[in-house]
């Protein structure tokens, strides 16, 4: 494949804002580089264009506050339609805004890539030839029935013994605690685990130091084999380079300690973990009864009021006569 | 007696559709996953099965103008039917007792000629026996779109003359052999497909008691699952 058939879409309101020229500029930067890009101001277009056209790839710069109101309610247009565009194709955040407890809410919908704006165009760009590097060289898995190869054994890196090790061994079974990152990098390259666990106290990377989240990517190399789930707790709310890197590592689950729904939340990841089969996690579509286009988050385009549920269900298949001959 | 069930790719196929139907969509999920919610422990999945849903599933009905659209579309629907079936903790069958040799010589002695001959008998006696009580009931009810629907089927199915066709003749054999090696257990084949449903209990119920050098075990049957007559 060429990179002049990478589709692109470009999503940015200020796209064609005169006195804004990031997303401006973003978008010269990947057309110089020889992709396809076609842009978009408004989330509406971008739904539109999907049950149009195929895309490789989105570029988003949505609110991560928007982002969370609409996915924490199942039913609403917008939301129902970012968790699928995750499930099933490439998404790259480009936005200016966003706090702590969206970054951790919006990690868990695994977007591929979450990049801000004032990292510009050059860092969308190096993301964006990964994805096209990654498309022609890695094999695309359909999900397998066949039981996962592993040790069945979860391990955990647990900084300064920040949770109950009690808990851990409740919540993830048999357990083996690892004493640093290196010792856990070490041990799972030469090891098959049911999960990795990364609890952490410290911030990953700080000014000229990013030897701590170097580890972080190099473990989440073997998310495809294991499944890793951080947990950082409030103090991490100043540390925006080092919530970013986790994020962008890509894991299962990004959990705050601090939350007061923390243990259901390890719970949950932990169950869902265990049946994960390793590449995009399967998301639940909303039941007829429960998708409710009135409840579309007003801060989203008010075109998606046109939306119909139908148009988020594929129709592939005509109704036939009797029984399947397969 | 323990049971193992058996489920026919159609069976694969109902449940993925489900997930794209418009309109009657929770209608259409529930009717197709009744069958896995009420048999999970039992269902096991060969892979044969599973190997010629992904066939069916992605390598039919293709759009080819919009082939990566189209893949998207069909991969969502079997993302959610497989989510559905792992999460009820549905998996393959052991398939380590499986012996493919026997399983292929099996199914070669299905098809031919040779194969018993009550199979075919058996089939049409039981298609006409189905027009016959079709029409009956078309005299008397009063909606008849479904009944007329049904005579055209079955009409169709005896003059077009189907047994076992695609991989049937496979899953037949493949479910003799667990069979075998499962004496102490009971083996429920099931589909949406009559011809397959059939067979399998027209052998049961005869005389034939070996094909080949395997004898026909007697803890096999066949179980029709219609979710698509509950339209």
């Amino acid at each position: 494949m060429e990179k002049r058939d990478f589709k692109i879409l470009f999503l940015d309101d200020e796209i064609n804002d005169k006195n804004s020229n990031v997303a401006e500029l973003a978008f010269d930067t990947i057309k110089k580089a020889g992709y396809s890009i076609e842009a978009v101001s408004k989330m509406s277009d971008v739904i539109e264009a999907y049950y149009q056209k195929y895309y490789h790839l989105f570029i988003l710069d949505i609110d991560m506050g928007e982002v969370k109101d609409s996915t924490k309610e199942r039913g609403t247009v917008a939301g129902e339609f970012l968790k699928r565009l995750s499930s099933i194709s490439n998404v790259i955040v480009f936005s200016g805004a966003g706090e702590f407890d969206d970054w951790l809410h919006v990690a868990n919908y695994h977007f591929y890539s979450y990049i801000q704006k004032r990292h510009g165009g050059e860092k969308l760009l190096e993301v964006i030839d990964k994805i096209f590097n990654d498309l022609q060289n890695k094999p695309f898995v359909l999900p397998s029935l066949e039981r996962a190869d592993h040790n069945d054994i979860s391990y955990v890196y647990n900084e300064e013994n920040m949770l109950d090790k009690q808990l851990l061994e409740r919540k993830f079974g048999k357990t083996h605690f690892v004493d640093s990152l290196e010792t856990l990098l070490h041990e799972t390259e030469s090891s098959k685990p049911k999960l990795i666990v990364i609890v952490l106290k410290k911030p990953l990377c700080t000014f000229n130091n990013t030897k701590r989240l170097d580890l972080v990517e190099k473990i989440s190399e073997h998310q495809t084999k294991a499944k890793i789930i951080f947990c950082i707790d409030n103090s991490f709310r100043t540390e925006v380079d080092s919530v970013i890197g986790i994020v962008n590592s890509r894991p299962f689950r990004l959990l705050n300690i601090d939350s007061a729904t923390f243990e259901s939340d390890l719970e949950e990841a932990a169950a869902k973990a265990a049946l994960w089969y390793g590449e995009r996690e399967i998301f639940d579509l909303p039941e007829e009864g429960e998708f409710n286009r009135k409840e579309i988050d007003e801060k989203f385009e008010s075109s998606f009021h046109d939306l119909k549920w139908e148009d988020f269900t594929a129709d592939l298949l005509e109704d036939d006569e009797g029984e399947s001959d397969e | 007696m323990n049971e193992i069930i058996i489920p026919d790719t159609n069976l694969l196929i109902d449940l993925s559709e489900a997930y794209s139907r418009r309109n009657r969509k929770t209608q259409y999920i529930e009717n197709a996953q009744s069958f896995w919610k009420m048999y999970s422990k039992q269902i096991e999945i060969p892979k044969i099965v599973w190997s010629e849903f992904l066939g069916v599933w992605f390598h039919k009905d293709i759009d080819f103008e919009t082939y990566d659209s189209w893949f998207d579309k069909r991969y969502n629907c079997f993302a959610q039917a497989f989510k559905f079936i792992k999460e009820l903790g549905i998996g393959f069958y052991d398939e380590k007792s499986i012996d493919y040799n026997t399983v292929f010589s099996l199914s070669e002695k299905l098809t031919s000629n040779r194969m018993p001959r009550v199979l075919v008998d058996g089939l049409v006696k039981a298609l006409s026996e189905d027009i016959k009580q079709i029409e009956l009931k078309l005299n008397t009810a009063s909606y008849k779109d479904n009944l007329e629907r049904a005579l055209r089927r079955n009409q169709r199915y005896l003059n077009a003359g189907k047994m076992l066709d695609g991989m049937d003749s496979l899953l037949v054999a493949y479910s003799y052999v667990v069979a075998n090696n499962n004496a102490d257990k009971a083996i429920l084949v099931c589909s949406c497909d009559k011809s397959l449903v059939r067979t399998v209990n027209i052998l049961n119920d005869s005389d034939v008691g070996q094909i080949g050098d395997l004898t026909i075990p007697k803890n096999v049957k066949a179980q029709i699952i219609s979710q698509r007559e509950i339209q």
